[in-house]
């Protein structure tokens, strides 16, 4: 290390001996230890800025308001704890949380299928049995306070060959994500026939006022809507022409 | 960040942030102004800091970058800068120190450009290791140090021309006083 080089770096050295552990300056230290033009000149770079420094910390005295008004400042402006910043955080989090859970319920939410899958997965369904949701009336008493508790009126929903005494059960099935009930009629010669009904605007294409008769498999079915429902009979004991003597 | 160490900031460094302050904008008002606008962000954006040792360099990094964004705003006016003519007198002696009032060290430092002006303060405030003053100004640790030497060489001339102005004009006194002792004499 030269005169110079070590000169430079000692000019950063703090007068008031601030920077004696820093290991930065060690080497010029030594330097300044060993060589007297060194030593002279430190003497003096160290004594000149130890007079400027004062000078200036004394000539840069704030003014006498100053710190009363940065503590009045706080009382003004209340700090942000770090608690209260993270409690901010995790509400934003959660509102986050539900806006997506309503977003994905919403998105998942069951939309309108098309009357003719209704039709044929439902159809075939009723006619040979599937699994209920809840509990299956029992006996008339039972059938006929369920049908008041789903506000299903079943005279009104078939006009002739079905009536209240034929119902044999009742249920309820979940079908992609749609209450449909069905309600099942004891026929003579031990035939059954199915009445299904489901909520219309489940339904794309529902048929209209009057009854669409079809063939679905093994299944017999007619369907029609009335007021909010649509309604279908299903029956696997016929051909679509025999409902019509119990439509 | 709690009120207490809010407290206990404001005690330890107002009075060098002013001066830090005061060293880059050279008034009081400006001075004042900058250091409530670096508390008033420690006090909302405090909770950043997990580690509240940083709290100084945090304050001075802060009022420097305010002080940045002043003088961008500053510089969308057209304004014209008279650059002084740097003299050769020789730097400052501990003699000629003597015959300087502290408000003449003080506005020889704000005769300086602010790129000296930033690191000398900071330096004579004694609280800042070089490395410190690095982080606070963003510049590399070699350009504190260049600039440190070329602002002590500055700020030593304009003393010795304002200490040899002072050694001046003394002399005028007194020999305008002797003069006019020599006059009533006669």
């Amino acid at each position: 290390m030269t005169n110079e080089e070590a000169k430079l770096i000692l000019q950063a050295y703090a007068p008031n001996g601030r920077s004696a552990a820093d290991p930065n300056f060690q080497a010029a230290l030594n330097q300044a230890r060993c060589n007297r033009e060194v030593a002279d000149w430190f003497a003096n770079e160290q004594a000149l800025d130890a007079r400027i420094s004062d000078s200036l910390i004394r000539s840069l005295k704030p003014p006498t308001q100053l710190k009363s008004r940065l503590l009045a400042q706080r009382a003004i402006i209340r700090p942000v704890v770090r608690w209260r910043k993270q409690s901010y955080q995790f509400a934003l989090a959660a509102c986050a949380l539900l806006v997506s859970i309503f977003s994905l319920v919403w998105l998942s939410r069951p939309g309108p299928v098309e009357f003719g899958k209704y039709r044929e997965e439902i159809g075939q369904s009723a006619a040979e049995g599937v699994e209920p949701v809840g509990e299956v009336p029992r006996d008339q008493f039972q059938v006929r306070r369920w049908l008041t508790d789903n506000e299903l009126d079943a005279g009104s929903m078939v006009s002739r060959g079905l009536n209240d005494d034929m119902i044999s059960s009742c249920r309820v099935v979940n079908w992609r994500g749609n209450k449909v009930y069905i309600i099942c009629y004891a026929l003579e010669n031990h035939q059954n026939a199915h009445l299904v009904v489901i909520d219309r605007a489940a339904l794309k294409d529902a048929p209209a006022g009057s009854p669409v008769f079809d063939q679905v498999g093994k299944a017999a079915t007619i369907s029609w809507s009335r007021g909010n429902h649509t309604y279908m009979i299903a029956s696997t004991s016929g051909v679509a022409s025999d409902l019509m003597k119990l439509f | 960040m709690n009120e207490s160490d809010y407290e206990d900031a404001v005690v330890n460094f107002y009075e060098r942030l002013y001066a830090f302050g005061y060293s880059l904008t050279g008034n009081r008002d400006d001075a004042s102004e900058l250091t409530q606008e670096a508390f008033y962000r420690l006090l909302t954006r405090g909770a950043m800091l997990r580690d509240s040792s940083k709290i100084k360099s945090w304050l001075f990094t802060t009022l420097y970058r305010v002080f940045l964004s002043w003088e961008r705003r500053r510089a969308l006016l057209p304004h014209f800068e008279i650059s002084s003519v740097e003299n050769e007198i020789a730097p400052v002696t501990q003699e000629q120190m003597d015959v300087l009032l502290d408000s003449a060290v003080r506005d020889s430092l704000l005769e300086l450009e602010e790129r000296y002006r930033g690191p000398l303060i900071l330096f004579y405030l004694n609280d800042h290791s070089y490395e410190e003053i690095a982080s606070i100004l963003a510049v590399p640790i070699g350009t504190v140090m260049s600039r440190l030497s070329r602002g002590k060489t500055l700020l030593r001339q304009r003393l010795a021309g304002r200490a040899i102005g002072t050694q001046a004009n003394s002399k005028i006194t007194h020999l305008k006083s002797q003069l006019n002792s020599a006059s009533r004499a006669i």
